[in-house]
Parts: structure tokens; C-alpha cells; sequence
């Protein structure tokens, strides 16, 4: 008998989360994680769609080596907003409050987070943040770049760093208390025999995404309210000309912008463990070392932020211990890819789209990490600091990893999620587009960064052009590629085939219950009695280097 | 233009040919491990793709024994790369003694420079081969960064201290300066470039800009003018302030019982912020200069106490003439004693 | 909180207990976690501002110092009292919810 069809799948019921009541109001006062985690994916798309015109005006500026297209503060400002935007609005609540809020429950077999008003209220806090950032863009604009960096931002700018630092920091919250109810969740809300290392690797790594969010956001709420502070009342914290110091400003900045791209990572690779095992049936190789790499990541990247200032007056010492800690927390992350490799071996690979886009992960991903070491060492980090070379990098981790690992979810529980079937030729066509297309829009500008491209620059020296045009040409590619899915998205949610429960045919709680689910998730509270990803019975395990020939089961 | 697309910028300094060889040896091992990686997938995708709808392949139990192989290897790699940057970095970053010095302001979105002797320029950096140069660097107002692509290093330079960088040109040309750290609305427009010479060219360059005062016979006048000579002797023998003369380089100890280099950094901070460091022996009696100097004066303040040493006024170094090692013996390479 | 699926007292046993809980127990527990969680976020978040103070104090001690001839001893003793009574009065009032009312008497 094999465990995948052995489900006793509930009856199929016409009452689901979506449809139990009805109105507006069921919707903005839901306590629904599942209903909140809709009204976090309408949000966020909404802001991926703001920041990508950013991108696109960005690209397009840059497609000439003069600049004229924008006026330089215009450009400033787009390329400060497309940041900002991106990074608070999108990055960060991408994967945990949309699909983390809508899996965790379902994933450790409870009927909802530990504290379902504060779920709501967060997504509240998020809205407002959104609205006075979106005012604060609308009324002028903010031109300091996304880091911040003083005396600009505090002494010079003209532009309305007040507000949108207002912005980051009530949003600041919305992330806090997502991590917060994460944590309180999955530490005393999972069902009968859900013990720990029963847990699917996605619960782990929002685990260490909620661990940084509470221990990190915080402090960047402190940074932009001190920001504020000296920019309204004069105190003199970061303006050397009133006795501040405007290094400290990038220590407080980065020690929680650097885990930040932990928050942004981590839960992109939860999905990645679960895309690799489910669409290869097969359990993740090495499961604990997968685990406990997501926890190791967590902490040890809040010891490394000191390597975004290699070339400012930092000490050489405190420089040489920074760049050991980056190449330690390079490790982990290493420890993924060769453990996501290796579950591949004798398995059983369907190439579905959210497949697709997790091979298209670890390939970029590694590329990702390996330029990050380039970055962590020290002397080439002199010349690379501050160009093309490090927008590259940081894009290929954070498009090619968090948003690939973003889309392949999306696709993978989309007929849990909306009870319907998006089109799988068009997803596979869509996948292979934006992976053309980010490549072609990011390689080119490493080449650009070591040739000496400064980043951030409104026009430059005519012999980047040909890396731009590049560039420019790949993100139109880019661009195309993600309207795709919005299309038939949208198009699924009334025209497309009824999913069943458990389309995938996979164990995972979440493929235990209807599609949509219940409003309680589940009818009565499962008792679990396997382990993460166990498509065959343990008996039948193989230890790997005693090869006993192939087993078929077909 | 070449008809050739180039990959690597030009190669114009004593250390840049170390960054590109740590480059490439980076490059090299991205490039081994990326198609390791996809090599494997793509082979493993295809030779295991799913051949019947219901098959159910055989579960596989971790190995500790691999999953060390491929932690260690990555780690020993890691330290490599991490020994070999540290390496390059420090020899990047050590202050060299016996340097041409020039002064560097920024602002938005300009760059000054005057060098040792007197002459100014504006987003233009004339330098000799074969000879080091030393930066001395503050802003007027943001952040900024000094970058020059073909000597691989930058280095930023931050309002309210000094920071330093060095580099020594090989090749005689035109190279790309750039502000690499944003600072504004014309940031991009920060820029200007390094004209690396032959010595004989560069010693006429010098001859032919003479217009200007050196910033340490400035920075006499301003000493006098300022009111320093009244604690610190007419010409910086002392007084009821500290001697002057002789003091930048040494050692120097502090009233409540540390020591510190004079350096740069400590001279400016001394003049800005004197409660900060008190030298033993003398009170806190000095007012602040903090909004009566600009930038290029305190440069000029700090170039007369560095020329003030034992037997007079030193003369500046010049490509031609190379004074005698008496620059900063600092014992490790330190870059922002504040 | 009471809404359309929430708690049926006939199962789940105590009127308090919210629909997404088994038990108080788990519930109480939740709960206390959560408030030490929240702790934990408010100490990064006022040692981020410790920090500043921290280092400004030893960049210029003698502002910090003649700064604190300023305060008002008074005002700054009555305050303090104030914030330390405060925060017993609801310490207790917590406590007391949570044991039995015939155990106080």
C-alpha cells in the first residue's frame, strides 16, 4: 500500500474558509490566518507591482550612459523608492506572511496561530506603514537611498525622510508581531505527536526567520526613530557637525539590515526543502543538518554585519573578524545546497512548475552565495564595494532566491490555497521566461561592477553601456515574464479546474483536508504519526554507500 | 575604445594585480561550484525523472559522513580566500612611510585636492609612477568615497575625521575617479579622473603650478592669526598648551592615563573637540575651533604641525626629491585612529 | 471573544478557552510565551537606544555631567516612584486574576 493514496481524505465538503461568510467586513475583521494571509498577498503583490516600475524606470534610465531620461533627483528618488518598496513592502513579509500565515497552522495540524487578533492587527500595521510610505512617495518622494545612510539622510536631504522613516517604522511592528506569533505557534500549538523533528524544514526556517524578526527588527525601529529625532529636533546623534557620529548610524542600520536578508532568504529556502522533497518524493537528505543549518544562519547572522563597511573608517582588526564570521555563515547555507543536491539521488523528479522554479533557486542561489564570498573577502570587497558588482549579488539572492522560492510556493499550494488549478503549461512557459530573463538582467552587471560601475549613478562613463544595454534588455524579458503568472493567477481563481484535496498526491498535513480547507483547517485535530516527507514506510530506508540495487515499487 | 569588450579594468597600481589574482582564484572556484552544482542537478533530473505517475523511490537516510565531507572542504576552501583577502587588505590598507601626501576635501559634488606643495585641483588628481601616495581625506558635508577602479582600492571619506588611503601608480595614464558613496543629487556627477605621469613629467607639473601657497605655510599663518601661538608658542615650542613641534608621529600620553599616536585624526580632533584627548601635564583649557576653520584649514592647520619637527620646517616631498622616512611609524595598520 | 465558530463550552470545558486552543493549559501558555517574546523585543529595542547613549556618554562625559546638574531631584525621585508602583499595582492585579478568588480571602 503506498502512504500517498492511503489518506482518509474528509468528505468533500462545499463549506470552506473562503466561503463561510460572506461580505467585506467577514474579510477586514477576519481572525482567519487563512483569510489574513489573502489579504497579505493582495497587499504585497500590490507593492511587488510599485517597486517593479521602479526597477523598469531604473533600467530604462540606464540604458543610455547620459542621463536622459530622468532628471538625476527623479532618478534618486526611483531607485531610494524601488528599494524601499522592495525590501519593507515586499522582501520581508513575501513568504511568511503569506504563505508562512496561511502553512503554519495547517502544517503543524492547528486551527489557527496562537493569536489570531494580533495576526489581524498586524496586517493592519503593515496597511498603515504601506499608506504613509505610499504618502510620503506621493508628496515628494524620498531620495537617501533604501540604507539611510547620515548625515544625507538626517542634515541634507530635502526630501520627506520624516515620513517614510515613520513608514519602516510602523511597519516595523507588523513584522515583530508576525515573528512573535510564529514562534508562541509553533512552540505550544502543534498537534498530537508533531514533535520537533517531525516538523516539515519550512517550519524550521520561519522558525529562524521569526527568531531574527524579533530579535532585529527592533533595532532598525530605533535607528530610523533616532534618524527622525535628529533630523526634526537637531540632537545631535549621527551629524558629526553637532558631535554625532555617522558610523554609528551604519552599525545600527546594518545589524539589522544584514539578518533582515535572512528574513528575506530563510523562508525561501523552507519552501525550497519542501518543493525538492515533495516533487521528488523523497525525504531531505540529512533533515537535522537542514534543520539546524536554518538556526545556525539565524544567529550567525547577526555577527556579521560590520562586512557592509569594509572601506569606511572601521577598524582593519574589527574588519578581519567580520570577514571570518561571513565566510562561517557561508557554511550553512552551503550545507543546503549540496543536502537539497543530494536528495535528488534515486528519486523521483517531476518537473511541475514549482519544480522548476526550485532547480532554477539552488542554481542562482549558489551563484548568489559564491559572489557573496567575493564580497566577505576583504581586499576584493575594496574595489567591488558600492558598484554594480554588489547589486548584482544581493539580486541574486534576493530575486533569484527569495523570489523564485516565493513563486514556485505560490504555484506549489495554489490549488490548496484558492481550491483551483493554475494553468501548468503556462506556468512551466512563465518559469523558463523569468529565468532568462533575470539572468540576462543581473550577469552582465557583475562584469560592469569589476570593471568599476558605481552603483546608484544617474549617468556614467559610455564604456559600461553595452553591460546596461544587456541589462536593460534582460529586465524587459524580466518584466514580461511576471505578468505572465499575474494573468493566470487571476484568470485560476474563476476559470480554472477544481482542485482536489491533495492534487499532488503528497503526506503533508496541509494535503489533509479539503482544498480550500475548512475555516478550522481540519475537522477533528490529526494525530501524527509520520515523519516529515515520508513517502514510504521508514523500514524500507536506505543507507546511502551499501547499495542493495534499485528497489522498484512501480 | 577597443574593438574587444574588456572584463577586468585597467591595471594601474602595486596592488591591483594582487585584488584581480585573489579574482580570479574567486572566480575559479565560483565557477567549479556553480557548474558542480547545476551539473548535478540537471544529470540527476534527468536520470531520475519520474517515469510512472505512481512511483515511490526508495527513502534515503542522511549520511553524517558525506554531509562532513561537504562542510569541511567548503570551510577549508572559505579560509583560503579568507587568509589571502586579509593579506591583500592589510597591505591595501597599511600607511606607507615616506609618501607623496596630498590633502583631499569632498563635497558635494566636488573633490579638492591640494598637494604638499601648494598646488590645488579640482576633480583632477595629478601623480607620479613608481612613487606611493598618500590621501589624507575628510568631507564638508555627506559621506562620499574616493574609488579608482584601476588601483582596486577605495576608501570613504566621512565628515567630522580624517581617513587616509594609498596607492602606487604603475602605468602612466588617465584613470577613472569616482565618488562611490551616495551622496545626493549630482552624485553621479562626483567624478574626475587620476592622471598618472612619468616623474620628470610630474616634477614639471609641479614647477609649472606655483601659484599657491604650501597648506603648512598656510596653515602658519593661520596659526598665527588664530591666536595658537599665544598658548603654544610662536613657533609650537609650547607654553600653557602642549609643544607642538616634534609631536605628530610620537607617542603621546593622555591626563587620564592612556597614550595615543598623534596622528592626523588626533591633531584635527585636538583642534575640534581639545577636551576629548588631554595630553598629561596640562588642563582642559583650550576653546574649541569646531565652526571657525573650514575643512581646507584645518588641513592646512594640521600640515604646519606636521612640518613643525626638531631643526625647523621640513620641506614637502616631490616626486624628485624624496625626503627622508619621518612620516607616521605607526606599528599596525590602523586607518581611522580617532 | 465570542464569534460565529468559536468556542462551544460543552467541548472545550471553560468559557474562557478561544476556539483555536485545545486546553487552558495551552492556551496560558500561549499566552506567557508571548509576553516574554514581547519583552525580548523591547529590550533590542531600547538597548539600540542604550547603545547611543552609551557611547556618547564616554565620547563627552563632561556634557553628560554638567547636563545632570540640571535635573530636578524631586521630580526625577516622584517619577521613578511613580513608574516602580505602577508597575507592582499590575504585577499584582495579574496575579490575582489568576488564582482562584477563594484562595485570597
Amino acid at each position: 500500500m503506498r502512504p500517498i493514496e492511503s489518506f482518509e481524505l474528509p468528505s468533500p465538503s462545499k463549506v470552506n474558509y473562503l466561503n463561510a461568510t460572506y461580505g467585506l467586513k467577514s474579510w477586514l475583521l477576519t481572525k482567519d490566518h487563512k483569510r489574513i494571509a489573502l489579504l497579505y498577498l493582495g497587499s504585497i503583490t500590490f507593492f511587488f507591482f510599485v517597486g517593479g516600475i521602479y526597477a523598469l524606470m531604473i533600467r530604462l534610465e540606464l540604458l543610455t550612459p547620459q542621463g536622459d531620461f530622468l532628471a538625476s533627483t527623479t532618478y534618486n528618488k526611483v531607485f531610494t523608492q524601488h528599494g524601499i518598496i522592495m525590501v519593507f513592502f515586499f522582501l520581508i513579509p513575501s513568504i511568511p506572511a503569506t504563505l508562512g500565515n496561511f502553512l503554519i497552522p495547517m502544517m503543524i495540524g492547528a486551527k489557527d496561530l496562537a493569536f489570531p487578533r494580533i495576526n489581524l492587527l498586524s496586517w493592519y500595521i503593515y496597511l498603515l506603514g504601506g499608506i504613509v510610505t505610499i504618502y510620503a512617495l506621493l508628496a515628494g518622494g524620498v531620495d537617501t537611498g533604501w540604507t539611510f545612510y547620515t548625515p544625507f539622510s538626517t542634515t541634507f536631504s530635502n526630501s520627506y525622510v520624516v515620513a517614510t522613516g515613520l513608514g519602516i517604522f510602523i511597519n516595523g511592528f507588523s513584522s515583530i508581531l508576525t515573528g512573535l506569533n510564529f514562534i508562541v505557534t509553533i512552540h505550544t500549538m502543534r498537534a498530537p505527536g508533531m514533535t520537533w523533528f517531525r516538523m516539515p524544514l519550512f517550519i524550521w526556517s520561519h522558525y529562524a526567520t521569526s527568531l531574527i524578526m524579533i530579535l532585529g527588527t527592533p533595532v532598525i525601529a530605533i535607528t530610523v526613530l533616532l534618524v527622525a529625532f535628529e533630523r526634526v529636533a537637531g540632537v545631535g546623534i549621527f551629524n558629526p557637525k553637532l558631535g554625532g557620529d555617522p558610523i554609528l548610524f551604519q552599525h545600527m542600520f546594518w545589524f539589522y539590515s544584514h539578518p533582515a536578508v535572512y528574513i528575506m532568504v530563510l523562508p525561501g529556502m523552507g519552501v525550497i526543502s519542501e518543493l525538492i522533497a515533495n516533487f521528488s518524493r523523497k525525504n531531505i537528505f540529512g533533515y537535522s543538518f537542514v534543520a539546524f543549518s536554518s538556526l545556525a544562519i539565524a544567529v550567525f547572522g547577526f555577527l556579521v554585519w560590520g562586512h557592509h563597511m569594509f572601506v569606511t573608517p572601521q577598524s582593519v582588526y574589527a574588519g578581519m573578524i567580520f570577514s571570518f564570521l561571513s565566510f562561517a555563515v557561508a557554511i550553512p547555507s552551503a550545507i543546503k545546497v549540496f543536502n537539497w543536491t543530494a536528495t535528488l539521488y534515486k528519486s523521483s523528479i517531476s518537473y511541475d512548475t514549482p519544480m522548476l522554479y526550485a532547480l532554477g533557486f539552488i542554481g542562482l542561489f549558489t551563484i548568489g552565495g559564491m559572489t557573496g564570498l567575493f564580497l566577505a573577502a576583504l581586499a576584493v570587497d575594496v574595489h567591488v564595494s558600492d558598484t554594480y558588482f554588489v547589486v548584482a549579488h544581493f539580486h541574486y539572492i534576493m530575486v533569484g532566491g527569495t523570489l523564485m522560492a516565493y513563486l514556485g510556493g505560490l504555484h506549489y499550494w495554489w490549488p490548496k490555497i484558492t481550491g483551483r488549478l493554475y494553468p501548468e503549461g503556462w506556468g512551466r512557459f512563465s518559469a523558463l521566461v523569468i529565468f532568462v530573463g533575470f539572468n540576462l538582467t543581473f550577469l552582465p552587471q557583475f562584469v560592469a561592477g569589476y570593471l568599476g560601475m558605481p552603483r546608484r549613478y544617474h549617468a556614467y562613463p559610455p564604456e559600461f553601456q553595452v553591460f546596461n544595454v544587456l541589462s536593460t534588455a534582460g529586465a524587459s524579458i524580466l518584466g514580461f515574464g511576471m505578468l505572465i503568472p499575474a494573468i493566470y493567477f487571476v484568470w485560476s481563481m474563476r476559470y480554472g479546474r477544481h482542485a482536489e484535496a491533495n492534487p499532488w498526491h503528497l503526506p503533508g498535513l496541509e494535503w489533509r483536508t479539503q482544498s480550500p480547507p475548512p475555516t478550522e483547517n481540519f475537522e477533528t485535530t490529526p494525530i501524527v504519526t509520520w515523519d516529515a516527507y515520508e513517502f514510504a514506510p521508514p523500514e524500507e530506508t536506505e543507507v546511502v554507500g551499501t547499495l542493495r540495487g534499485e528497489y522498484d515499487r512501480a | 575604445m577597443q574593438s574587444w569588450i574588456p572584463l577586468i579594468p585597467d591595471s594601474a597600481s602595486s596592488v591591483s594585480w594582487k585584488v584581480d589574482a585573489l579574482f580570479f582564484y574567486l572566480s575559479g572556484i565560483t565557477l567549479f561550484f556553480t557548474l558542480l552544482i547545476s551539473g548535478t542537478l540537471i544529470f540527476f533530473v534527468i536520470r531520475y525523472r519520474r517515469r510512472t505517475p505512481y512511483e515511490i523511490p526508495r527513502p534515503v537516510a542522511g549520511s553524517h559522513k558525506l554531509e562532513t565531507v561537504w562542510t569541511v572542504i567548503p570551510f577549508i576552501i572559505a579560509m583560503t580566500i579568507f587568509m589571502w583577502g586579509v593579506f591583500v587588505f592589510f597591505e591595501q590598507y597599511k600607511p606607507p612611510t615616506n609618501a607623496i601626501e596630498v590633502y583631499v576635501v569632498g563635497k558635494q559634488w566636488m573633490w579638492k585636492l591640494q598637494h604638499a606643495t601648494g598646488q590645488r585641483e579640482i576633480n583632477e588628481l595629478h601623480v607620479p609612477v613608481g612613487r606611493k601616495v598618500k590621501l589624507i581625506m575628510t568631507s564638508e558635508d555627506v559621506i562620499h568615497d574616493f574609488f579608482v577602479p584601476a588601483f582596486r582600492t577605495k576608501a570613504d571619506v566621512v565628515p567630522g575625521r580624517y581617513t587616509t588611503m594609498w596607492f602606487e601608480a604603475t602605468k602612466a595614464g588617465q584613470y577613472h575617479l569616482f565618488c562611490a558613496e551616495y551622496c545626493g543629487m549630482n552624485h553621479s556627477g562626483m567624478t574626475g579622473s587620476v592622471i598618472v605621469m612619468e616623474p620628470r613629467d610630474f616634477d614639471n607639473w609641479l614647477s609649472g603650478n606655483t601659484g599657491n601657497m604650501t597648506p603648512a605655510t598656510a596653515g602658519q599663518q593661520l596659526y598665527q592669526t588664530l591666536g595658537c601661538a599665544s598658548c603654544h608658542g610662536a613657533n609650537g615650542e609650547g607654553g600653557r598648551g602642549p609643544a607642538l613641534t616634534g609631536t605628530f608621529g610620537s607617542q603621546v600620553s593622555l591626563a587620564n592615563g592612556g597614550a595615543v599616536i598623534a596622528d592626523e585624526a588626533y591633531l584635527r580632533e585636538s583642534i575640534i573637540n581639545p577636551q576629548a584627548k588631554i595630553v598629561t601635564g596640562f588642563g582642559p583649557i583650550m576653546p574649541t575651533f569646531q565652526g571657525q576653520v573650514s575643512e581646507d584649514q584645518l588641513m592646512q592647520l594640521v600640515a604646519y604641525i606636521k612640518s613643525l619637527h626638531v631643526g625647523g620646517q621640513q620641506t614637502p616631498v616631490t616626486a624628485a626629491s624624496p625626503s627622508p622616512a619621518r612620516a607616521v611609524t605607526a606599528p599596525s595598520p590602523t586607518r581611522n585612529a580617532r | 471573544m465570542i464569534e460565529s465558530h468559536a468556542a462551544t463550552p460543552e467541548i472545550h470545558g471553560h468559557p474562557a478557552l478561544q476556539h483555536h486552543f485545545e486546553n487552558m493549559e495551552q492556551q496560558r501558555e500561549a499566552g506567557t510565551l508571548g509576553m516574554w517574546i514581547f519583552l525580548v523585543t523591547e529590550i533590542m529595542f531600547f538597548g539600540g537606544m542604550f547603545l547611543a547613549y552609551t557611547l556618547y556618554r564616554t565620547l563627552y562625559p563632561e556634557a553628560f555631567a554638567s547636563a545632570s546638574n540640571h535635573l530636578d531631584i524631586t521630580l526625577g525621585a516622584v517619577n521613578t516612584g511613580v513608574l516602580i508602583l505602577s508597575s507592582f499595582t499590575m504585577a499584582m492585579a495579574v496575579y490575582f486574576t489568576q488564582i482562584p478568588a477563594s484562595a485570597v480571602s
